[in-house]
């Protein structure tokens, strides 16, 4: 658990981070969200302490930052920028293997958690592992940042606007990487970006930062059906506003129980985006509803989406 | 050093075969055979040296070896480059740490003026200060050797990527380690360039030094001016001119290999 306190940082008279208090709960996916400038970016750094804070407190597990060691706390917590910043001279093994041998772990499992990582990523061992960084693409260097900030295996990892620099396609697949490894791992990952889409589809909580101070804090269903004020309404709304309102509700909770209809199968853990966009290519207004094993629950109907 | 730093994973050598036909082919051998030759068997030059220069009763020189030159030529070129390397290093590092900051404008500043002066107006001005013979000379050749490895060094570790600085701050690296793991081997590269020209431009200028009595493969050429012996000329610039091509050759070895990732 991460608790901010009262927290304060100022750059010569203008606070950047405002009397910011936040509770992240463990196993949170919590995102920091809001337009340059709202401070969400030296909010993540004053958690491993490359910002220091000027007045208020951060505690990590019920203990105050300030009172362990930079070095020992930063170990302890997986780091990711958008620069991502693998080291140029090592090999991406190498690089992964960065905090175990910070940690002095013994060789033997340095590698093989190096090994386990690869896989994890879904990178090809054999042909990376070898390689220098500038030998990847943008969106596997991100892959191998994101291995090394998992590679000790920390409770915690930070992301600073992590996917902001790739291409859609890869920022795609790399969003849908961190959730999974996010739902397997149950890490607690703070989350730093400017999009509004990528903070509701990854996050379990998501707080929205305006000009240093925090704004609302909430699940992204609450903050999608009750923003807080006008400044968030913007934020959120558009005109995407109601696609991204079917976007943080579950099939299963639209769920019709009746018999079984022809069309292609959504499975109940789909958002009634993903339903919607499903049903205008098939050209449907219901489809069937499957779960993992093929198990029929029952439908999803056009007319439901619209429902409050 | 700290543990961690060896037992790095790294790319596979090439095969044995392939690296023999790479030093055959390579110029560097060649080159350094001939000066080796050339430094050792000069006197065997006579004939050669007589037939080009039919009027010098004494084609080649004789009065000191030109392994004797060498020999102190190198130590001359090798104890000040030493001393430039540890004085220009420490002052790079100095200034680009929190501590020195502050003396990073006047140390660039003395860098850059420091090469617009000729090295020989630096060994004019040590004589009266230290006196004839290989001090001076010495002295002169530190001087101004410090200074492309002072402003190569601070160069160096400002290329350093910010993003590769972060991370590794951010992934807990203290100080010394990152300044060792990360930061030196990144800039290295620029860094060794700093101390290739050094020490290829003291290697030219040592030859200067034998005008104030060190002994030099300068000495051949001094001696030869004064006395109108064109072939002493010939044969100390050409030992000379070997020497400082060989050490350059061999920097680019010792720079490639400090750029993996990059080869």
């Amino acid at each position: 658990m991460i608790e901010l306190t009262r927290v304060t940082k100022r750059y010569g008279d203008k606070a950047v981070v405002d009397d910011l208090s936040l509770t992240v709960a463990r196993g949170a996916f919590f995102v920091l969200v809001g337009p340059s400038g709202s401070g969400k970016s030296t909010t993540l750094k004053m958690i491993n302490r490359l910002v220091g804070i000027d007045a208020g407190a951060i505690a990590v597990d019920g203990r105050n930052v300030r009172d362990m060691p930079a070095e020992a706390l930063r170990r302890g917590m997986g780091y990711v920028i958008q620069s991502i910043g693998l080291f140029p001279h090592w090999t991406v093994a190498d690089n992964i293997a960065t905090v175990p041998r910070l940690l002095r772990w013994p060789e033997a499992r340095v590698r093989a958690r190096v090994a386990e990582l690869i896989a994890l990523l879904q990178l090809d061992a054999a042909e990376v592992a070898r390689k220098y960084p500038h030998e990847l693409s943008g969106g596997q260097q991100q892959r191998i940042g994101v291995a090394r900030a998992l590679a000790a295996d920390p409770g915690i990892v930070l992301m600073d606007e992590p996917f902001g620099a790739l291409d859609p396609i890869t920022r795609d697949a790399l969003q849908g990487e961190i959730a999974r490894i996010h739902a397997a791992t149950e890490k607690t990952i703070v989350f730093v970006t400017h999009d509004m889409d990528e903070a509701l589809r990854l996050g379990t909580e998501i707080a929205i930062l305006d000009q240093g101070r925090l704004v609302q804090c909430g699940s992204p269903a609450d903050i999608l059906r009750s923003p807080a004020n006008d400044f968030v309404r913007t934020f959120v709304g558009g005109a995407d506003f109601g696609l991204r309102l079917l976007g943080v509700t579950r099939v299963r909770d639209r769920l019709r129980p009746n018999g079984a209809l022809a069309g292609p199968p959504v499975s109940p853990d789909a958002s009634l985006k993903e339903a919607l966009s499903l049903m205008i290519a098939s050209r449907r207004d219901a489809l069937p509803v499957r779960d993992g094993a093929g198990r029929s629950l029952g439908a999803v109907h056009l007319a439901d989406l619209a429902r409050a | 050093m700290p543990a961690g730093t060896t037992d790095r994973i790294l790319p596979t050598a090439p095969a044995e075969g392939q690296r023999r036909a790479a030093v055959l082919a390579s110029p560097l051998v060649w080159l350094a055979l001939a000066l080796v030759a050339l430094v050792l068997f000069m006197p065997a030059t006579e004939p050669l040296f007589r037939a080009l220069f039919p009027e010098l009763a004494r084609p080649v020189y004789t009065r000191a070896s030109f392994l004797a030159l060498a020999v102190s030529h190198i130590g001359l070129v090798a104890a000040s480059s030493l001393a430039a390397v540890v004085a220009g290093l420490a002052a790079g590092l100095f200034v680009t740490r929190r501590a020195g900051r502050e003396f990073l404008p006047i140390v660039q500043a003395i860098a850059a003026i420091g090469q617009t002066f000729p090295p020989v107006a630096v060994l004019a001005i040590s004589v009266p200060l230290i006196g004839y013979g290989a001090a001076p000379t010495l002295v002169a050749l530190t001087l101004y050797g410090v200074l492309p490895i002072l402003g190569n060094t601070i160069a160096g570790l400002e290329t350093v990527s910010p993003a590769a600085r972060e991370a590794a701050r951010g992934m807990g690296f203290p100080p010394l380690r990152r300044l060792l793991e990360v930061e030196l081997p990144l800039a290295a590269p620029v860094i060794m360039a700093g101390i290739r020209t050094s020490v290829i431009i003291n290697i030219g200028t040592a030859t200067v030094g034998s005008t104030v009595g060190a002994l030099s493969l300068g000495s051949p050429i001094i001696e030869g001016l004064s006395g109108n012996n064109t072939a002493y000329v010939v044969q100390g610039a050409v030992v000379v001119g070997l020497l400082a091509i060989v050490t350059d050759l061999l920097f680019e070895r010792l720079e490639r290999r400090l750029t993996p990732g990059r080869r």
